[in-house]
């Protein structure tokens, strides 16, 4: 027994020793899923009041394809897919010890990640030059709200990977211990959820 | 939300104790990360908003109880908020809107949550501290500049927010009407 | 200026709540002591997980909601504003749904320590342990589902209006379970009327006014007739102030010692208690009736209205009366400061308390616990025959009593 409680005590990517069992998880994950359940509560307003403006007021919205570049959007979309394919590269890799994959996928994901926000920022200003802004009735207020909102956890979502891809690089993590990695993919893994259920409410319906 | 992903990316707290007798007095009582003083801090700063909303109240009964006489007292509140002690409607407003805000969110709630929160939870379920000790100092150090902020609405030109006439006219009165 | 001032400041102020509540939710659930199960966690505790879950929850509900409203402001979208399709209903929607929630994490914790001061003072165990687990439970599902009860003057579908009415009236199960539960813990008991118990019996009985006037409103045909009058404004200071503030005195007043290492000064706390509890009643009681006569909530000057001539006098006597609350308020600011610097010494377990905070020194130390605790049983086991003293705290290992590390797998 005391063996056993000896072997817990240095794995880190277990529920802290010496407690009542909890999530079963370690404390860095199960902090994760709590916070990113504050998340669905706050994209829920946001999606929340843009369903309910938009059956109030079908008029005020204009047809996907009218005002939005669905296409250009289309391949962004596809990008942050990818970029979820390119976080489980980096998890998997680590979790075998492959410690140059890591590195290889988490650059991976950072370009792509980080693309996806420049070409957002390139069809803002494409759309504010037509003349679409965000005082341009309800559809332009909740179309900058929503996926403004969603750039910016983006943006966060890179600048934390590029935190953990710095510590990747000064060889912090390990297969026995790679918690920022798989938390950090957790968070880009819902914000790219997020997106999705966007690109299809306000692109594609 | 970047403290929060940034600090679980980072290595675990959990080790923090080992160290305590070497930290120093900013890093003990200013900006510790021990659950105990956490609680104590937002028990000091909740204390206060909670006599701050109490003046407000005051403020606010006076003018119901001696409609448009000079508060004592109130001389010393600029002539936009109350010329020679006489509570201006406008200003009257905002008080009430003020007192809800300032009790609901900074004296009540963090009294129940952040102080006794912070400081039963570990003791009585047995545990030496929160589990990310780092977030738990942010959240309270973010607190603080929300309270100053809401303080300096009053200060500002057109005066603090009131439910009042203006556009959002449901944005804060509502607080205090749960009905 | 001042309103962007208040948006931004609730938007950092949510932040905070959320980054304080997922480290809550967190640490009960992983990290408990060996042996603290579930249904062994002190009511405090159940009741502070909760409120962390709606905190959680709803605060976020209000981020987006004010950053609808700044963006209104500053950047001239239209949420709210009709000119433009915008919606103000949506606006008390979001608002109230996440207002309804918040009402219950004020007054939530505040249930937990008073539940755990009386089975103190009572020398009894708590009265249906489970019903109340259970009760916290239900409050904080149901809480969720009758935000609309703030908007029955909203012009909304009458048939919607039942339903909410049905929904809120249905919290009141839970909350009567928890009254009925306390006035059992009571009942026979040894009651050792210090400080926190005299509080907490206040928020007991306030809790229940409170209550009951909360029954008027929940139902459509009177509301219509109290919305908007003083009625509310009582109704929700007997909950927050009679519930949620004599809650947080007798926390104060009962976690002191730990927390300072001193014990507050019992006479001052007294005198401080009955006046509170004279002046407060005071002050909000009158409030009921002015609110029937249709006095306003947020009116400047009611003697612009002839019918509110007549309720000078009483405004008067509620004014007067809350000076004099305000003033005796200072009683506490002196007890809490000077007792600070110059209160008796606080043994380990002034009280005799159960709970595992009171097996380390007061204050404790950094780190708290000396070796890992082990938890044996709930902690409202008073006045237990197995040993000689009138408690049994958590931690004590009794012959029979097997270590729960011993189950570990």
């Amino acid at each position: 027994m005391a063996h056993a409680a000896a072997l817990d005590h240095e794995d880190v990517m277990q529920p802290p020793p010496g407690c009542e069992p909890g999530a079963g998880v370690y404390n860095e994950k199960l902090g994760m899923w709590v916070f990113l359940g504050s998340e669905i509560m706050f994209f829920t307003a946001l999606i929340g009041a843009y369903i309910i403006l938009r059956v109030a007021h079908p008029s005020s919205f204009k047809e996907p394809g009218e005002v939005l570049a669905v296409s250009i959007t289309a391949v962004n979309t596809f990008l942050l897919i990818c970029s979820s394919v390119t976080m489980v590269k980096a998890f998997a890799s680590v979790q075998d010890g492959n410690l140059a994959g890591l590195r290889k996928w988490l650059v991976a994901t950072v370009v792509i990640g980080a693309s996806f926000v420049g070409v957002q920022i390139y069809e803002y200003q494409h759309l504010i030059a037509k003349g679409f802004v965000p005082s341009e009735g309800l559809y332009g207020s909740t179309f900058y709200t929503m996926t403004g909102f969603h750039g910016f956890h983006v943006t966060i979502g890179v600048i934390c990977l590029i935190f953990v891809t710095i510590k990747a690089f000064q060889g912090k993590y390990t297969a026995s211990d790679h918690r920022g990695v798989e938390v950090v993919g957790l968070y880009w893994h819902f914000v790219d959820l997020v997106w999705i259920i966007l690109f299809t409410i306000v692109y594609l319906i | 939300m970047a403290t929060t992903a940034g600090q679980l990316a980072g290595i675990s707290t959990g080790h923090a104790h080992a160290h305590a007798e070497s930290q120093s007095f900013v890093r003990r009582y200013i900006f510790s990360t021990d659950h105990k003083i956490i609680g104590i801090q937002f028990l000091l700063m909740s204390l206060l908003f909670l006599l701050f909303g109490g003046l407000l109240a005051i403020m606010i009964r006076w003018q119901l109880g001696f409609p448009s006489q000079p508060m004592p007292g109130g001389g010393v509140l600029p002539e936009t908020m109350a010329p020679g002690g006489i509570i201006l409607p406008e200003f009257y407003t905002s008080l009430v809107t003020m007192h809800g805000t300032f009790m609901v969110f900074f004296a009540i709630m963090p009294l129940l949550v952040g102080v006794f929160g912070n400081y039963l939870i570990p003791l009585k379920i047995g545990a030496a501290d929160m589990a990310f000790p780092r977030i738990n100092m942010a959240s309270f150090w973010i607190a603080v500049p929300a309270g100053f902020m809401m303080l300096a609405g009053f200060f500002v030109e057109g005066g603090h927010a009131s439910a009042g006439g203006r556009r959002t006219r449901h944005s804060a009165s509502d607080l205090t009407s749960p009905a | 200026m001042g309103q962007i001032l208040w948006c931004v400041s609730l938007i950092v102020l949510g932040l905070s709540s959320i980054l304080g509540s997922f480290n809550y939710i967190t640490t009960i659930v992983n990290m408990r002591a060996k042996g603290m199960h579930w249904m062994r966690l002190p009511l405090s505790i159940w009741c502070l997980f909760v409120t962390a879950i709606l905190v959680l929850l709803a605060m976020p509900i209000l981020s987006g909601a004010i950053i609808m409203l700044l963006f209104d402001q500053t950047l001239g979208t239209h949420f709210f504003g009709p000119a433009q399709g915008g919606q103000p209903l949506l606006w008390q929607h979001l608002f109230w749904f996440f207002g309804h929630p918040e009402v219950y994490i004020l007054i939530l914790p505040g249930m937990g320590f008073a539940s755990d001061i009386i089975a103190n003072a009572s020398r009894k165990p708590i009265f249906g342990y489970t019903s109340m687990v259970i009760a916290i439970l239900g409050i904080g599902v149901l809480g969720w589902i009758v935000w609309g009860h703030h908007m029955f003057m909203s012009g909304m579908n009458p048939t919607l209006g039942t339903t909410f009415m049905i929904s809120t009236m249905l919290i009141a199960v839970p909350s009567a379970i928890k009254v009925f539960n306390w006035l059992g813990t009571m009942w026979m008991g040894n009651i050792r009327f210090h400080v926190p118990m005299l509080h907490s019996i206040a928020f007991v009985s306030m809790f229940v006014i409170g209550g009951l006037s909360g029954v008027f409103m929940a139902s459509t045909p009177v509301d219509i007739y109290i919305h908007d009058t003083y009625f509310i404004v009582a109704h929700l200071h007997y909950v927050l102030f009679g519930g949620s503030l004599f809650a947080i005195f007798a926390a104060i007043t009962f976690w002191y010692p730990k927390m300072f290492g001193r014990m507050m000064n019992p006479t001052l706390g007294k005198v401080h208690f009955w006046l509170t509890l004279i002046f407060y009643n005071c002050v909000f009681f009158p409030m009921h009736n002015l609110g029937l006569k249709g006095h306003m909530r947020r009116l400047y000057d009611p003697n612009q209205y002839e019918f509110l001539k007549g309720l000078q006098g009483l405004n008067t006597f509620i004014s007067i009366s809350a000076f004099l609350l305000f003033t005796v308020q200072l009683i506490f600011a002196v007890n809490f400061i000077m007792s600070w610097f110059n209160g008796k010494k606080a043994s380990e377990n002034p009280w005799e308390d159960n709970g595992l905070e009171w097996t380390v020194p007061s204050p404790p130390p950094h780190g708290n616990f000396a070796s890992p605790p082990q938890v044996y049983r709930g902690p409202y086991e008073y006045s237990s025959p197995l040993v000689s003293e009138d408690f049994l705290p958590q931690d004590r290992q009794l012959p029979g009593d097997a270590s729960p590390a011993a189950h570990h797998t």
